[in-house]
């Protein structure tokens, strides 16, 4: 990565940030109009913005923050009203924001037609709506006061530990010895950078490129490196270069309040020991402890915020992967290692082994804890969504979401974005009713939908809810019919619920015509479909007149399951355990042929039968005394699979068998077992 | 210039890109995976990994005996994914300069190393079948 690149991650991350920030307060903003704190806010956040990309030399967009920050500049200073037309022209600007962005991100310069259009509109907005007015240019880049002689002051203060000090004498020294110049370097930067990390990064190409060499800095390089100071950089270098060239070098970065240069003494490295010490006292603390609580301390209050901000970094994926694969192998190889000392019976050896039993469990959860984000990646651009749709559908709607912050597999979030917009367009189209309706129906005006996420059990729930018109039973069953879905005389045994689940049979649309939102082929099937592969599961319960819900339970995790381990012909397979119903011997019930098919009957129900031998195309054995039937439940069907042996359930870590084999349908996957030995996971789906 | 690792199958000699080669393992435990395309023999549990193994004699067409006992496993990393395939003996590195293959000119579409080749190695008095191993697993894929 070069250095531009990093700048430019670091500035992408934070201007997205941003634009989240700006999207919720925006929300806010325009459900509270008159709410100065908000206008401030977003003001603040539109100036970071604007700063950030003038900083990196983006100037169409941050002429477009800087437009929209004049906007909210007279709304503040009541030479504007708020208006609608105001809220949806922030809005298009957010999402042009969002869109140069991206073009950014994708190698542009983040100059795209709709940034400069929308420049404009806005110019003409302030200039239509208050023609006397005249649009400051703020010069983006702010000017760099200039400081460059010594300043008695007590800056020359150095804080130096021991065994830098001696050091620092040593270099001193040398430094004379061969003639170079040993200088002091204090650089502020101003208290609205933006960006420190880049600064710092462009100070230090600067002293590379004059041939400095840092021999001291304040904070240590490292605290730099991760962006852990203040304004003031202080630092020690030798360099054959004269003061006034380099503070001349280092002017042409932007947003440096002072940048002062002088010789650095011998006085000043032993002063700064003495005050060293004295803290040291104070704080009864090593010195490389007193030195990092001098500085934290010192730090102000903007630095204090940021320690109380969880502390990130960022992981690739792949590598969490890999740190999953390694827990399992130090899984499997514990299990082998209790195996083999079964045998000789070794004293004090169980206490150590079930110790190891337990750290490793103890890892594992923490592995698998790290791969879980908050579903509230997902949720975050909902409100928009709803907004959006919710004024072109002309729809009153008061939007709820609960339990955000929902943990979830990193995989799992990211796959159920799109079924969860879907259902929300659904909601907002097809459920919730036009205000006028609604008041003559004798409900409140304003539909609401509630999008909660929760916790259960060994999964998470999420739940879709509105109060609007309910499903129309009689219309999908009519419907249901009328594609073949289910027959009529099936049509009139069924339950109220299973009638309201037919709306995820594919070709079931109940919209007569399709609208702009729904109803265009992505249908609830695509959900379930979706939903299901994640191995979850998805259904629907509604009243006519009240409104629908939609719950959907996730696993926590695509990576562990629970499975029942079978075996065929001494192979293992096995099982998800959320798909099984009951299993059975085969002597409990009755095997028959009807119509071609082998079926069980067990109890009077009727269950169709597959046996994992004939589909595997293995040679029929004759161990019928072995068999067990396995009932596993897919949808609304059910069926039996025979096998010879249960072994047990278990926790397994599924893993992919790779392209080579992604033709076999039967299998989803493969899972290592304690003895080393492979299961292959059996799609239970596909033998339906 | 290249460097090819030879290796035999049933008394022939094939090579092979060392960049691909990740290592060479004795024999494992193969797990068959039903309804799999015929040379895929299986999968093996490569250090927590499950990692396919092939016989690449099945896909040249070569006509082993049924009792043929392999030896090693080469594991090879194509696109960042991991395939086992059998081999008898693992024999050396060679260096080899690509433009000074024989390449085979058959256009019998039947011909059993068809597209499935990069040419043949001639050293001393060895023949060495010099495999296009990635156009074989593409094959593989189709």
């Amino acid at each position: 990565m070069s250095d531009m690149d990093v700048y430019l991650s670091v500035f992408l991350e934070e201007a997205r940030e941003n634009v989240q920030n700006l999207n919720d307060s925006l929300l806010a903003l325009e459900n509270d109009t008159g709410n100065v704190e908000r206008i401030n806010e977003i003001f603040r956040i539109m100036h970071t913005l604007k700063g950030m990309a003038g900083t990196l030399g983006f100037d169409e967009l941050a002429k477009l923050c800087h437009t929209m920050e004049n906007t909210l500049d007279k709304v503040r200073n009541n030479q504007m009203v708020i208006t609608e037309e105001i809220i949806d022209l922030l809005f298009k600007g957010l999402d042009t924001l969002d869109e140069s962005l991206n073009n950014i991100s994708e190698g542009g310069n983040g100059h795209t037609n709709s940034v400069k259009e929308l420049t404009e509109k806005f110019t003409a907005l302030m200039t239509g709506n208050d023609s006397s007015a005249k649009i400051e240019k703020v010069p983006v880049k702010l000017p760099v006061k200039e400081e460059s002689k010594t300043v008695s002051e007590d800056i020359h203060h150095v804080k130096i530990d021991e065994i830098t000090k001696s050091a620092l004498i040593d270099v001193f020294d040398k430094a004379k010895e061969k003639g170079l110049n040993f200088y002091y370097v204090k650089i502020k930067l101003s208290e609205s950078v933006q960006l420190k990390l880049a600064r710092a990064y462009m100070i230090f190409h600067k002293f590379e490129e004059y041939g400095c060499e840092i021999v001291y800095s304040e904070p240590s390089t490292e605290d730099i490196e991760n962006e852990k100071f203040d304004t003031v950089l202080i630092f020690g270098i030798i360099t054959s270069s004269g003061k006034e060239k380099l503070v001349n070098a280092l002017k042409t970065i932007s947003e440096l309040d002072s940048v002062l240069i002088d010789d650095f003494t011998k006085d000043m490295i032993e002063s700064g020991d003495e005050e060293e010490s004295s803290l040291n006292d104070e704080n009864k603390k090593t010195a490389d402890d007193g030195k990092d609580e001098k500085s934290s301390s010192d730090s102000n209050v903007n630095s204090m915020k940021k320690i109380k901000t969880t502390q990130s970094i960022r992981v690739d994926i792949n590598k969490l992967d890999e740190l999953m694969n390694l827990m399992a192998e130090l899984v499997i190889s514990r299990s082998r290692i209790v195996e083999t000392l079964k045998k000789y019976s070794i004293k004090g050896i169980d206490d150590s082994l079930s110790q190891l039993s337990r750290i490793s469990l103890d890892l594992q959860e923490v592995v698998m804890k790290v791969r879980m984000v908050p579903i509230s990646f997902v949720f975050n651009r909902f409100p928009r969504l709803v907004r959006d749709i919710a004024k072109d559908l002309g729809k009153d709607i008061n939007f709820i979401m609960e339990g955000e912050d929902t943990e979830l597999d990193r995989t799992v979030v990211d796959e159920i974005g799109d079924p969860l917009v879907h259902l929300l367009r659904n909601s907002l189209d097809h459920g919730i009713e036009l205000p006028e309706d609604r008041i003559a129906k004798g409900k409140s005006k304003v539909g609401t939908i509630r999008l909660s996420a929760r916790h259960e059990g060994n999964g998470v729930v999420i739940e879709l809810q509105d109060d609007g018109k309910g499903l129309d039973k009689d219309k999908i069953l009519s419907k249901a019919v009328e594609k073949g879905i289910v027959d009529s005389t099936q049509s009139r045994t069924l339950k109220d619920e299973e009638i309201y689940n037919l709306v995820f049979a594919p070709g079931l649309s109940t919209k007569d015509k399709a609208s702009e939102l729904s109803g265009r082929g992505v249908g609830m099937d695509v959900v379930k479909s979706t939903v299901e592969s994640l191995k979850g599961i998805v259904s629907i319960d509604s009243e006519k007149g009240k409104g629908t819900t939609v719950s959907i339970r996730l696993p926590l995790t695509l990576a562990i399951i629970k499975a029942l381990l079978v075996t065929v012909d001494d192979f293992v397979y096995a099982i998800p355990i959320p798909n099984i119903d009951t299993t059975q011997k085969l002597s409990d019930g009755e095997l028959k042929i009807i119509q071609d098919r082998e079926v069980f009957l067990l109890r009077g129900e009727v269950i169709p039968v597959v046996r994992l031998r004939d589909i595997f195309g293995k040679e029929e054995q004759n161990n019928d005394e072995h068999n067990n039937i396995v009932i596993i439940r897919v949808g609304n069907k059910k069926y039996g699979a025979i096998v010879d042996k249960l072994l047990g359930q278990d926790e397994i870590v599924i893993k992919s068998l790779g392209t080579l084999l992604s033709d076999v349908k039967e299998f989803s996957g493969g899972a290592i077992l304690g003895d080393g030995r492979i299961a292959l996971i059996i799609d239970v789906a596909s033998l339906a | 210039m290249k460097d090819v690792l030879s290796y035999e199958i049933f008394n022939q000699e094939f090579a092979l890109e060392v960049d691909y080669i990740e290592i060479v393992e004795d024999m494992l435990d193969i797990t068959p995976v039903p309804n799999s395309k015929g040379f895929v023999e299986g999968v093996i549990n490569l250090r927590g990994r499950i990692v396919p193994v092939v016989d690449i004699s099945k896909i040249l067409n070569m006509k082993l005996p049924a009792d043929h006992k392999f030896q090693d496993i080469l594991i090879l990393k194509i696109d960042e994914e991991e395939i086992g395939i059998f081999v008898d003996e693992v024999k050396n590195v060679l260096t080899i300069d690509e433009n000074k293959l024989e390449i085979f000119n058959s256009n019998n579409q039947n011909d059993i190393y068809s597209g499935k080749v990069k040419g043949v190695i001639k050293l001393d008095n060895r023949l060495i079948v010099y495999l296009d191993i990635k156009s074989i697993f593409n094959f593989g894929n189709k």
